[in-house]
């Protein structure tokens, strides 16, 4: 008798364990909530208004995750899989804690830099070994502040410039320059005897 | 390179760097180290030359020249007695470019640590590197050497990029009328409400004596 995950599904192939920078979990229900920011102006006597986009809401994901002890520890496959549960979300813990921004990668979803708004961890006296996050993230971004770095390009485009005229000076060109017995236009070449 | 394209080459390279060594500083040890890396190079030019081992040196006079403290403007001063001189041959086109490409190159390190006063002042700058990078650039694809090329356009759209960034915060030179000849003193404080900025407008005006200023000039918007 086969099983449901013998059925060739394409979704299933590209399932991707969920974590948050390194701390793994399992997903219960994760959510990615996004929209335009819309402002709609109504005009007093006019019965049609103007809704003006302002651009792009920001992502916000919402995770319903737990961590489970498993039936013995499994050496390799990190802190998800161990008969005690309380490592892995300790681990998690500590990832959602941490400052700054990091990345979310949910089953189905594409990983997304984002930080953390809110988190709750609840455990209950008659699921024992069991312990169910509530987590809210939303999207990094960067800020319109930011600084190209467009001294260290000018700098490194230099070198590159400089270690390039030197190899074709050095006549050790990649094959894309003429060698010494090339013409150019009109020049004559012939070999004077020394 | 064959005999008669280093006897081409040759010359250029010394004139070049001959001047390149009038820029070089004559105190201090990293002066010391660029006059010592151009005075083996120009003495040894042609047998380098001959036997295609000029790059290397080449490339090591002008970091050595711009670690010496040579100005941007000195370096521009360098590229235009290259650029002048006539080459015909191979060997004397190619130095001649390799010559120009290195200059660029540090004249870009050069731009990359410099600090500017105003807007007019980048814009300058920006306009003189693009006649320059244009002209080396058709060059490179003149003899068909796509790599060079592309590290060219790659090291013309950083330095670009970075004189816009720099010129976006500048305030920009405007121009100002008086009624009367002031004192720099009294301009300043009419123009900035700081007298502390009289100096500057001393400076950028050219006054002989700050207690007569010319009524027009031109001062920093900011």
């Amino acid at each position: 008798m086969s099983t449901i995950t013998q059925i060739d599904n394409p979704w299933r192939k590209a399932l991707k364990p969920a974590a948050f920078r390194n701390a793994h979990f399992h997903v219960e229900a994760g959510s990615r909530e996004n929209g335009r920011r819309i402002v709609v102006h109504e005009f007093p006597k006019k019965d049609i208004p103007y809704a003006e986009d302002m651009g792009r809401r920001a992502f916000e994901f919402t995770v319903r995750c737990y961590c489970i002890q498993y039936p013995r520890d499994v050496a390799g496959a990190g802190d998800l899989y161990r008969r005690d549960y309380r490592v892995a979300r300790d681990r998690l813990i500590e990832e959602l804690e941490k400052e700054g921004q990091g990345v979310l990668q949910l089953p189905l979803l594409p990983p997304m830099a984002v930080v953390v708004t809110r988190y709750r961890v609840t455990e209950e006296e008659r699921l024992g070994g069991y312990c169910v996050f509530d987590l809210t993230f939303v999207e990094a971004g960067r800020s319109p502040l930011e600084q190209v770095d467009s001294r260290n390009k000018v700098i490194e485009a230099a070198k590159d410039v400089t270690a390039r005229t030197g190899d074709v000076q050095d006549g050790k060109g990649d094959g894309s320059k003429p060698s010494g017995n090339v013409e150019i236009g009109p020049i004559e070449i012939e070999e004077i005897p020394n | 390179m064959k005999k008669e394209d280093a006897a081409e080459a040759e010359p250029i390279l010394q004139r070049t760097m001959t001047a390149l060594l009038g820029t070089v500083p004559t105190q201090g040890r990293a002066g010391a180290a660029a006059r010592l890396a151009v005075g083996d190079l120009t003495a040894n030019a042609e047998v380098l030359l001959r036997s295609d081992q000029a790059g290397t040196p080449m490339a090591d006079c002008y970091n050595k020249v711009r670690l010496a403290g040579t100005t941007w403007v000195n370096f521009a001063g360098v590229r235009a007695v290259t650029t002048a001189e006539p080459a015909s041959t191979l060997g004397g086109v190619l130095t001649r470019h390799s010559l120009i490409q290195l200059n660029l190159a540090a004249e870009a390190r050069v731009i990359a640590d410099m600090a500017f006063r105003s807007r007019q002042e980048v814009l300058a700058l920006r306009d003189e590197l693009n006649a320059a990078f244009s002209a080396i650039e058709e060059a490179a694809t003149d003899v068909m050497d796509s790599t060079t090329y592309l590290a060219l356009v790659r090291l013309h759209a950083a330095v670009m990029a970075h004189l816009i960034e720099t010129a976006r915060p500048l305030p920009r030179l405007v121009r100002f009328q008086f009624a009367q000849p002031l004192t720099t003193l009294l301009a300043s404080h009419r123009l900035y409400d700081t007298a502390a900025r009289a100096d500057e407008l001393r400076a950028e005006n050219k006054v002989v004596h700050p207690a007569f200023m010319l009524p027009a000039g031109r001062a920093l918007s900011a």
